[in-house]
This record gives C-alpha cells, structure tokens and sequence, in this order.
C-alpha cells in the first residue's frame, strides 16, 4: 500500500515538474537576488512590464537609427527585466545566487551559448538562452557571472538576436552548430 | 357677543389707510425704473461666491490635469531611458558572449543554432 502511494505521489510530482516551468513561461523570478544590492557597489535594476514597454515606445524618439531600431525591437517585446550587481571584492555573491537563476532555464529553455573560463580572479561564466515557442524564439535570458560582476538580463517575447546585437554595432553570435 | 357676529365684525370691509395706493403706484414705478436686471446686494454677492467656487473648480481640475500629464511625461521619459540602458546591457552581454566565443585560450564553449 505504502509503496503504491510513494508511486502516485512521484508520478504527480513528475507531471507537476515541467507544467509548473511551461506555466512560469520566458519570464524568470530574479527577487531571490535582490539581497545581493546592499552588498554591491553599483547596481542596476530594470523591470519593465508590457505597459512601461508601450509607455515607453510613445518616448522613444524615432530620430535616428539607433532609436528606430528600439522602436522596432519594443513592437514585439511583453518585458524586459535587467539586474546587474557590481561588486569591489571578488566572491561577494555565491554558487546559489547563479544556480538560484540557471535552475529556471529548463524546460522550453534552451542554451544557446555557454562560455566557461576559470582564472585566477574566479570563474567567468557566459550563458545564454532562448525561449521556444515552437519554431520561433519566445524570450531570451542572459546570465554572466564574472568574480566582481553577476548580470541576468531576461527579455520576454519574441526577439530578434541580430537586431539586439546591432543596436551597438556589435556582431551577434555565431551560428554554429553545437560541439 | 357670538361668534357669528365675531366673525361678521372681523370680515367686514374696510377702506385702506390714507395714502395706501400711491405708496403702491410709487413703488411700482421704482421698480419698474430700476430694470429687470438689477439685483439686491444679497443676491449679488451669492453670485459672486459661486462663481469664486466655480472658478476655483476649475482651477483645481486644470492643475490636476497637469499634474497627472506631467507625472505621465516623467514615467514615459524614465521609461524609455530604462529601455535603452535594458537593450544596450543585452548587447554588450552579447557581444561579449561573442568575444569569449571568438578568444584563444582555455575557456570551454558550448555553441546552438538559434531557432
């Protein structure tokens, strides 16, 4: 008896598990490293839902092309939420906090590129994500962990990666295929 | 005395005081002199109140207004800054993610074709 109850209660907790990340959806729950702002120097905390999006959009000047191309990427978007730590000593934040972010990009998340470099100064760490929404990308994540820098940038629907990187002249990331 | 002849007595018709139709004919005639438009002081200050209130109304409504458009212009401008820092730390993160992808040394890379 006890071991035909042990098996529903997996079976619900195995059924529960991907439903429970299909419903979180591209936006991720970044208050757990929230604690890390009266630890850091510098700190930059962008939350910006659909409405302050199209606020926003009514703001942002279409003068040159810089602004007509956030113009373009705001059409689409449903929220943009940034957090940026910067920190004066190595090690202010731990292994959790960056777990307490990876952990969330299972399921229709998928890595895209992950740079990994052990230094002297620490781990450097580089991941990024995207959201999928059948064939097309739903959302995006960014994660870098750097020894005095932790940054998680979550952008909700869809996004076109080029555009974003062009906005500042950069080149976008490679298209090659996994190692 | 009965009441029948009370009664009588308090009905019965008397000639007005000397001197009664033309203070009426003369008040009349200052009244008509003075204009439809005249009004009393009382009146005229009643007026004036509520058109104080009135003015004061609007005023109110007026300044709310701009405020509400002012706190609006202030939310859209903050807004839009917001977005610009967003999308440019997304990509210098990229072009980051890019460099480290591109650089010669030890770092483990692990590449996706984006959808």
């Amino acid at each position: 008896m006890r071991t035909w109850m042990r098996g529903v209660l997996c079976c619900a907790v195995l059924m529960w598990m991907p439903v429970h990340a299909w419903a979180q959806g591209p936006r991720l729950q970044l208050d757990k490293l929230t604690r890390l702002a009266s630890q850091a120097s510098e700190v930059t905390d962008i939350a910006l839902d659909p409405a302050m999006l199209q606020l926003a959009g009514n703001f942002v000047s279409a003068q040159n092309d810089d602004s007509r191309a956030i113009k373009e990427l705001l059409g689409s978007l449903k929220g943009v939420y940034v957090k940026t730590y910067q920190f004066d000593r190595d090690g202010a934040y731990t292994a959790a906090d960056v777990e307490s972010v990876r952990g969330q990009l299972t399921g229709n998340w998928t890595r895209l590129v992950a740079t990994e470099s052990k230094k002297e100064q620490g781990r450097e760490l580089v991941e990024i994500y995207s959201w999928r929404e059948g064939e097309r990308m739903g959302g995006l994540a960014i994660l870098v962990a750097e020894p005095r820098e932790l940054t998680v940038v979550n952008i909700v629907g869809p996004i076109d990666l080029t555009r974003l990187a062009a906005l500042r002249g950069q080149l976008g990331i490679p298209n090659v295929p996994i190692k | 005395m009965t009441l029948d002849d009370e009664l009588r007595r308090a009905l019965e018709p008397k000639a007005p005081p000397d001197g009664f139709a033309d203070r009426v004919l003369a008040r009349i005639a200052s009244s008509t002199a003075a204009g439809p438009g005249s009004r009393s002081p009382h009146v005229r200050s009643r007026l004036i109140r509520a058109l104080a209130v009135a003015a004061a109304l609007v005023l109110t409504a007026a300044a709310t207004s701009y405020y509400r458009y002012q706190l609006v212009q202030l939310e859209g401008e903050r807004a839009a800054r917001e977005v610009r820092v967003a999308l440019t730390i997304a990509s210098e993160k990229l072009a980051l993610a890019a460099r480290r992808v591109n650089r010669n040394d030890d770092t483990k890379v692990s590449i996706r074709e984006a959808p």
